[in-house]
């Protein structure tokens, strides 16, 4: 029976084959080598060859505290962008929407996608050339008196935080607000004039109106958000503007990887960290997905 | 209208495309030989006496990974006289490939991809992959087999303490201080880390006593009321705790401190963070720094920083700088003006004897770490990589990686050691050292390229030639010599004796053991008050135990006690 | 179209004055940053550095980064290799991941529910980074070009932003076509591709964005300098930066190194030009493309 559909659907078949093999050999064959965080891995002997080694990797990478720093920051970091930039997209949305000259909106729009453009790895020479002893912003600010001295910005511990979340709300706050954008959009307009008959001013609409339109819009993106928590520090940005000076606060779990993993060769280790690091991520993930499910009867997947 | 757009693009990017080039190396692509550099150009101006048979006129090229990044951009291999002088004599000559970082990701992934490897390999690191999994060559099958003249130059008790378990060596390491060679320099010494005044300043002052840290105080208050905004630099070995010209090991000597970051009292080894002499020498630098004579970020290295350290150093004007008078000069042009700055005896603390206080000099004493030059076993040119190891240890090629081309770079002078002679630099040089930036002045001169000074650079040839100069240091004539007594007398007895890690798990401890040591230190250095800095200390000290300091004390231990067994003294 | 064009009509109130200066706020915030950098990389090193910041315009105009680097033999390497991943490995990933879209987008198709779940899972679980690097290097791919194709041939989220384009194409299209004997694979290049632009042009953009963008591979799956990207060529700037002004007193590097430093760093200016260089193209096509990557993201997320 469905080997005749598949005969007749042959076709169909033969396009989706390409990806099929793509995601068996480059996605699903890697899970197989992912037995050597069981391992001890050695170069030569490869994957299959090494001698299994029990739990002795996932022991040692609860013994390790220094990880405890990576964790903290990994979700601090996250954390803190999903608190502090979740609502900037959807106010930019909102003042987008307010707009009544079509070419200025526009050009905002326009201007504000570009920084998801510009690769990681730029962005964080251009902090690094922004943020500097000598740069635009101290020198900014000494100007404006606020501060006496050249502010070390890199080399502050207590400062890489907030420099990920303003770089991430530069970089993502135009692309993040296309959704919310395109949501607004489809708030029938007969609310509005009906509103406007009843005597509602442009921040009432807004608030009575427009925000309950795109609620479950918000609501499905923040916990999408909540589920990405373990993905929500940048590799790039933490990699490279890390400096022993802010290490403390700019280690994040890949980077820990990259540190005590592959940059010892201690690759079975590496892949133990990776493989607890999926593992919390799914869970979230999965949580995310019951949320999402109790608050709008619709799951994610 | 939208076609002729894209169109348009689709041909500027094809036209960019044939600008810059063929086809990407699909491929490996051998380096075309540089054929420009045989040795012909070079013969003239080696001081040198080598070998002198004939060899082939176009070198080997050997492919070179050096797991650190590019210091130059642009300099390559046979574009200065040094190099064509190793190339003339070995017969071969480079084509090197750097890392991106010192993260070593590179290194690890170059040998798990099993491919492609390099002729030669030198990363500074640990690295046991390397012999535990084959990947590099036994340095004493290489040289029975091709040139046994390898071991005429191996440096004394090479083969006992770099030996691995089959008993062979597998590397050619840095650091290594080749005790017999080390004896023949009789006298010889640089000037070790030590406290620094400002000469011209000094003299202005009326020559103010500087014997003890209070009185180092008293001037460098004296010259903030001058006008100096931050008169006391750190230098940027400030920023490493174990290094023994960081500011803070310089300090506890003025407090008689243990002499190494590693103490080893009767055979056990313990950090000298614990000892009272480094708290004190930390306190003091604290209070110095609640006086307000130091900059904050002084010591602190991070991107964007390093000019405005340069700022403090050139327009700040330290009065007192603890550390290496020479490290200024990385931030001061000009200051290669010899007597700007001058290392005085150490001041001593409150009850204090000048005899009580022993400072090391680390560069003399050093077996270096697992680290260093490899043949990777996959090479071609078995013979060729031998050859050129065999050239790099060579007396005369060791000097002039260290220091030039004698009669050209330098001269040496006999008029203040009759016996030795002094190494003095060439007027030219010095006017190129001045006016000309790097890789300029490298391609000209061949000296001053740390990538070929990292490479097998053996401790002695440091110090050869290079006896303090009595014209410009005054101050450290003979008295200053007969207080640093410890320098060539005990041998092996720093740092790397004990750090010579043989797995990665060791070395993954000794990091975060001295990264919370480092942390600590900036809090130290940076505390508020007193208690502040009471804190700090406890603190820092309480960190480094978490993360494992008992175990790295053990550890050492262990390793101290393996190691003087092998190494007469 | 909008409802406050219509409902407001006449003049300027306070609430639009106010919201109008606050994304103008945010227009300079997003531009400036980028702009610092432009007039850094138009500016005379040597003033840069004795006279500091720019603010508006260079103090003193020069072109000569610009000249320098187009000169570096590296750069022109990398731009070869940057613009050709981009050229050739965007098409095809949007390629064989629209092609696997509009196949799961036939309902009725046998194994579709474990087709799409390969994909789904995909996205949420892998083998991580060193299983993949030891199946590159198994493949023999490693130190390949091929390796900056292969590694991002398909994605699920490009599939789902094509699936939920094709779910929304009328069946009739498909069925007439099929009628007149032609198959799926015809159908789905001859009707399907044409139609679709908008979303293929979106799904592209993003595929370009990343393969423009990407430098981690190029660190970990290559060796050869004749295979660097330009974006790897930034994060080296960075990393031999943090290296040489951080690790100075790392306990590595010894003094020897240390007189090594004499020697400049890429100046500042240069490393700007080759910033604005190496980004200029992305951000000069983007403007062009923007309503079909708006309307990608549409459909990609109204689905989700």
């Amino acid at each position: 029976m469905w080997r005749r559909a598949a005969w007749r659907q042959r076709y169909l078949l033969i396009l989706a084959l390409p990806a099929v093999v793509w995601l068996l050999v480059f996605h699903y064959v890697p899970i197989l080598g992912l037995q050597i965080a069981f391992k001890d891995f050695r170069f030569r002997t490869g994957i299959w060859g090494s001698q299994w080694s029990g739990l002795k990797h996932f022991l040692q990478l609860f013994r390790d505290i220094t990880i405890v720093n990576a964790v903290r920051n990994t979700f601090a970091i996250s954390l803190m962008k999903l608190v502090l930039l979740f609502p900037i997209p959807i106010a930019f949305a909102l003042l987008i929407n307010e707009i009544r000259f079509h070419r200025f909106k526009r050009v905002i729009q326009t201007v504000s996608y570009f920084p998801h453009f510009i690769a990681y790895s730029v962005v964080a020479l251009m902090i690094s050339i922004l943020l500097a002893k000598n740069g635009i912003v101290n020198d900014l600010l000494l100007r404006l008196g606020l501060i006496r001295e050249p502010y070390l910005f890199l080399g502050e511990k207590n400062a890489f935080w907030w420099i990920m979340v303003v770089t991430d709300g530069w970089k993502s706050t135009g692309w993040n607000s296309i959704i919310y954008i395109a949501a607004l959009t489809a708030v029938p307009l007969e609310l509005y004039e009906a509103a406007t008959i009843d005597g509602a001013n442009r921040y009432q609409k807004i608030l009575r109106i427009t925000l309950p339109y795109i609620k479950p819009t918000v609501v499905m993106l923040l916990i999408i958000n909540m589920g990405n928590i373990v993905r929500g520090a940048s590799f790039d940005m933490s990699y490279l503007l890390g400096n022993p000076l802010n290490m403390s606060h700019s280690e994040i779990l890949p980077t820990y990887v990259m540190r005590t993993g592959i940059g010892l060769g201690r690759f079975s280790y590496a892949t133990a960290v990776g493989i607890v690091q999926s593992i919390v991520s799914m869970i979230l993930v999965v949580s995310a997905n019951a949320l999402s499910r109790y608050f709008s009867d619709e799951g994610l997947f | 209208m939208k076609t002729r757009f894209f169109t348009s693009l689709v041909c500027l990017l094809v036209l960019l495309l044939a600008l810059s080039g063929c086809t990407p190396g699909v491929t490996t692509q051998q380096p075309t030989t540089t054929g420009t550099t045989s040795g012909t150009t070079t013969q003239g101006t080696t001081a040198a006496p080598t070998t002198t048979e004939t060899k082939p006129v176009e070198p080997v090229v050997l492919e070179l990974f050096y797991d650190s990044p590019e210091l130059y951009n642009g300099w390559k291999w046979g574009e200065d006289p040094v190099t064509q002088h190793i190339t003339a004599v070995s017969g071969v000559s480079l084509n090197i490939r750097y890392a991106a970082s010192r993260n070593h990701e590179e290194l690890y992934t170059m040998l798990a991809s099993g491919s492609d490897f390099p002729d030669l390999l030198y990363t500074s690191s640990f690295v046991p992959a390397l012999y535990e999994e084959q990947y590099a060559m036994s340095l004493n099958k290489l040289a029975d087999e091709y040139n046994p003249a390898f071991y005429d130059v191996l440096p004394y008790q090479y083969q006992e303490i770099h030996a691995l378990e089959d008993g062979d060596i597998y590397y050619l390491n840095n650091d290594y201080s080749d005790t017999k060679k080390m004896a023949d320099i009789p006298g010889g010494s640089r000037i070790v880390g030590v406290f620094v005044k400002n000469n011209i300043k000094w003299e202005a002052m009326g020559k103010p006593p500087l014997d003890t840290l209070e009185q180092v105080r008293e001037v460098a208050l004296q010259a903030k009321n001058d006008g100096a905004k931050y008169p006391v630099f750190l230098t940027s070995y400030a920023f490493s705790p174990i290094h023994d010209l960081n500011s803070l090991q310089i300090a506890k000597s003025s407090f008689a401190g243990p002499q190494f970051v590693y103490m080893q009292d009767n055979g056990v080894v313990t950090f000298n963070i614990k000892s009272d002499a480094y708290k004190k020498g930390a306190a003091y630098v604290n209070s110095l720094y609640q006086d307000g004579l130091i900059q904050a970020d002084n010591f602190t290295f991070t991107s964007g920083n390093d000019d405005s350290v340069r700022q403090i150093a050139q327009a700040g004007d330290p009065m007192i700088v603890i550390g290496h008078e020479w490290q200024l000069r990385m931030y001061r042009q000009g200051m290669e003006r010899e007597g700007a700055f001058m290392p005085f005896e150490p001041p001593l603390g409150e009850g204090i004897k000048r005899s009580d206080i022993v400072i090391n000099d680390f560069n003399m004493s050093n077996i270096g770490t697992t680290g260093g030059m490899f043949v990777m076993s996959s090479t071609e040119n078995p013979k060729a990589c031998i050859d050129f190891l065999t050239t790099l240890l060579q007396d005369d090629i060791q000097i002039m990686k260290a220091h030039g081309r004698e009669d050209v770079d330098f001269i040496v002078d006999y008029t203040h050691d009759k016996e030795h002679g002094r190494r003095v630099v060439t007027d030219a040089l010095k006017a190129d050292l001045t006016n000309m930036q790097n890789p300029e002045f490298m391609r000209k001169w061949g000296y001053y390229n740390g990538i070929l000074r990292s490479m097998i650079m053996l401790r002695w040839t440091i110090s050869y030639y290079n006896r303090p100069y009595h014209e410009a240091y005054p101050e450290i004539s003979d008295d200053i010599l007969t207080t640093f007594g410890s320098i060539y007398g005990k041998p092996f007895k720093t740092l790397n004796l004990t750090v010579k890690f043989t797995d990665s798990e060791e070395q993954l401890l000794y990091n975060n053991v001295t990264k919370e040591w480092k942390v600590g230190e900036a809090e130290m250095i940076l505390a508020p008050n007193d208690g502040a800095f009471e804190d700090a200390y406890t603190r820092t000290i309480a960190n480094m135990t978490k993360v494992g300091l008992t175990d790295l004390e053990k550890l050492l231990t262990e390793r101290y006690l393996y190691w003087s067994a092998i190494i007469d003294e | 179209m909008n409802h406050v064009k219509r409902l407001t009509t006449g003049r300027l109130k306070p609430f639009d004055i106010i919201s109008g200066a606050m994304l103008l706020l945010f227009a300079g915030f997003v531009v400036y940053p980028f702009y610092q950098c432009l007039i850094i990389s138009l500016s005379n090193g040597v003033d840069i550095e004795l006279n500091g910041v720019v603010y508006l315009w260079p103090r003193v105009f020069s072109l000569e980064s610009y000249g320098l680097v187009l000169k570096n033999p590296a750069f022109l390497i990398g731009t070869r290799n940057t613009v050709l991943r981009t050229l050739l490995g965007a098409p095809l990933s949007v390629m064989i991941t629209a092609m696997y879209a509009y196949a799961i987008s036939h309902r009725e198709l046998v194994l579709r529910k474990a087709i799409s779940t390969l994909g789904l899972v995909s996205m949420y679980f892998g083998g991580g980074l060193i299983p993949t690097f030891l199946l590159i290097r198994d493949l023999g791919l490693y130190d390949r070009f091929e390796v900056y194709l292969l590694i991002y041939t398909f994605s699920m989220f490009y599939a789902l932003v094509l699936l939920a384009y094709f779910k929304g194409l009328p069946r009739s299209l498909e069925e007439c076509a099929m009628i007149d004997g032609a198959n799926e694979i015809v159908v789905f290049f001859r009707i399907i591709l044409p139609i679709a632009k908008p979303a293929f042009a979106a799904v592209l953009l993003f595929a370009a964005v990343q393969q423009w963008n990407s430098w981690f591979d190029c660190m970990i799956y290559t060796e050869n300098p004749q295979l660097e990207v330009l974006s790897y060529i930034f994060a080296k700037l960075l990393l031999t930066q943090n290296y040489l002004k951080q690790a100075i007193s790392a306990e590595g590097m010894s003094a020897e190194e240390l007189m090594a430093l004499r020697g400049p760093i890429t100046s500042l200016t240069i490393q700007m030009a080759t910033m604005i260089i190496a980004t200029a193209p992305i951000i000069c096509i983007y403007p062009f493309l923007q309503k079909y990557f708006v309307k990608g993201i549409m459909i990609g997320s109204l689905k989700g």
